[in-house]
């Protein structure tokens, strides 16, 4: 069970996280939402150490050291793989450092969305590829918390879809994902849990079986978490175009 | 090839040690250059204490003539080396700024359970090569000392100076 505790984040003046409380279980597939800049990365990177923080954060009521970190992994927009090396350089690298590396599933998704293994770094791939790749890593290291954040930036809807895919049927039932992303609509058939973060706080959490319950669709309740006015924009558009003095 | 392979375990991968390799031969191919200096300075020296008899050739010593301190005759003949050495050093920062370039692996770095992979594969040869050039200087100095005492008389050698090799020794 990875337990974020009253976790705080202040960058500079700002408060980037407020007293976040989360608790995922294994086995979650977690949709993370909110706008540009509410937090989510911020909080993906604390989970990692990546940034310093107030709080508590703990894997199985451990803190996350270099003892536990491999039971978590990370793919980001961002890659954090190494441009030059190739994928089987980075199939090497993971399992010198991973020993719970899955070779097996590097090789089937590697063939799966048809990468080349050798010879071409990783700063010649596409963009899409290389989003491809940064997830394989991640699916691959043999954690049981994975990571992502935005993983699909440049992806076209085909090769999103059939990564949906993918991702359901080579998932083992007590590894958990975390998946930050705008796509909300895409994944909300496959998601089981939606958290919502706003301003560094959270202020929505719901089950899709709650949500299920409840008749409302994922969308929806987003907006209405987010209290999205409908009528905004043909509002603003009045404002916009409409004549002066009217 | 094997060599080669250990090296390139010691620098942050996907970033080759040829390159520093490479600066580090320069280096010291240059340094040794540059120290020749030395040599030039010292027969120069020799020249301005000694002068030769009319009818045999052999030298004499000038009277009251006194060759340079070593130190004062190096001035920078060595200066290669730390040059050298700092420019090793200098890719501390290139290697610990490539965790940045074109990616973000410095997040993967980060998170990998040995604790000190990332700093290992960003220190280590750099400080080598840094030790390498200033031992490298080190030597040279020594031989040029030995040449120095060897051609220089101790009749000609300035007051204090055999303390001071003495020293450097």
């Amino acid at each position: 069970m990875l337990k974020i505790e009253n976790l705080n984040k202040i960058y500079l003046c700002k408060k980037a996280l407020s007293d976040v409380n989360l608790t995922f279980t294994r086995g979650e597939i977690v949709g993370l939402f909110g706008e540009n800049g509410a937090g989510k990365t911020t909080l993906m990177k604390c989970i990692l150490g990546l940034h310093g923080y107030t709080g508590q954060i703990t894997l199985d009521g451990e803190p996350i050291t270099r003892k536990n970190i491999d039971r978590i992994s990370f793919a980001t927009s961002e890659h954090s793989f190494f441009p030059n090396l190739t994928p089987w350089d980075h199939r090497c690298f993971y399992k010198e450092h991973f020993p719970h590396f899955s070779d097996k599933r590097f090789e089937g998704l590697m063939r799966f969305f048809g990468l080349p293994m050798r010879f071409k770094p990783l700063r010649s791939f596409s963009t899409g590829q290389k989003n491809q790749f940064e997830v394989i890593l991640a699916l691959c290291q043999g954690a049981d918390y994975i990571l992502m954040d935005e993983p699909f930036a440049g992806n076209d809807l085909f090769n999103r879809e059939d990564f949906y895919k993918v991702l359901l049927g080579i998932l083992e039932p007590g590894e958990t994902v975390i998946l930050s992303t705008h796509l909300i609509e895409e994944v909300s058939g496959f998601i089981g849990r939606a958290v919502m973060i706003h301003e560094g706080k959270i202020v929505g959490d719901v089950t899709a079986d709650e949500l299920d319950e409840s008749g409302k669709s994922l969308v929806a309740y987003v907006k209405e978490t987010y209290g999205y006015r409908s009528d905004r924009v043909s509002r603003a558009l009045d404002d916009i175009v409409g004549e002066d003095g009217e | 090839m094997r060599i080669f392979d250990r090296l390139e375990a010691l620098t942050p991968p996907g970033i080759s040690p040829r390159r520093l390799l490479g600066m580090l031969a320069a280096g010291a191919a240059l340094s040794v250059v540059r120290s020749f200096e030395f040599l030039i300075k010292l027969y120069d020296a020799l020249r301005t204490v000694f002068d030769y008899h009319p009818q045999t050739g052999e030298p004499i010593i000038i009277e009251g003539r006194r060759m340079p301190m070593f130190w004062a005759l190096a001035e920078q003949s060595f200066i290669g080396f730390a040059i050298a050495a700092a420019v090793a050093l200098a890719f501390i920062g290139y290697y610990y700024a490539s965790y940045r370039m074109g990616s973000r692996s410095i997040y993967l770095m980060r998170r990998l359970p040995h604790p000190w992979e990332m700093h290992k594969r960003a220190l280590t040869l750099p400080v080598m090569g840094a030790l390498a050039m200033l031992l490298l200087g080190a030597l040279t100095v020594l031989v040029y000392l030995g040449i120095y005492m060897l051609v220089t008389p101790e009749a000609v050698l300035t007051a204090g100076a055999m303390e001071q090799l003495k020293e450097i020794v």
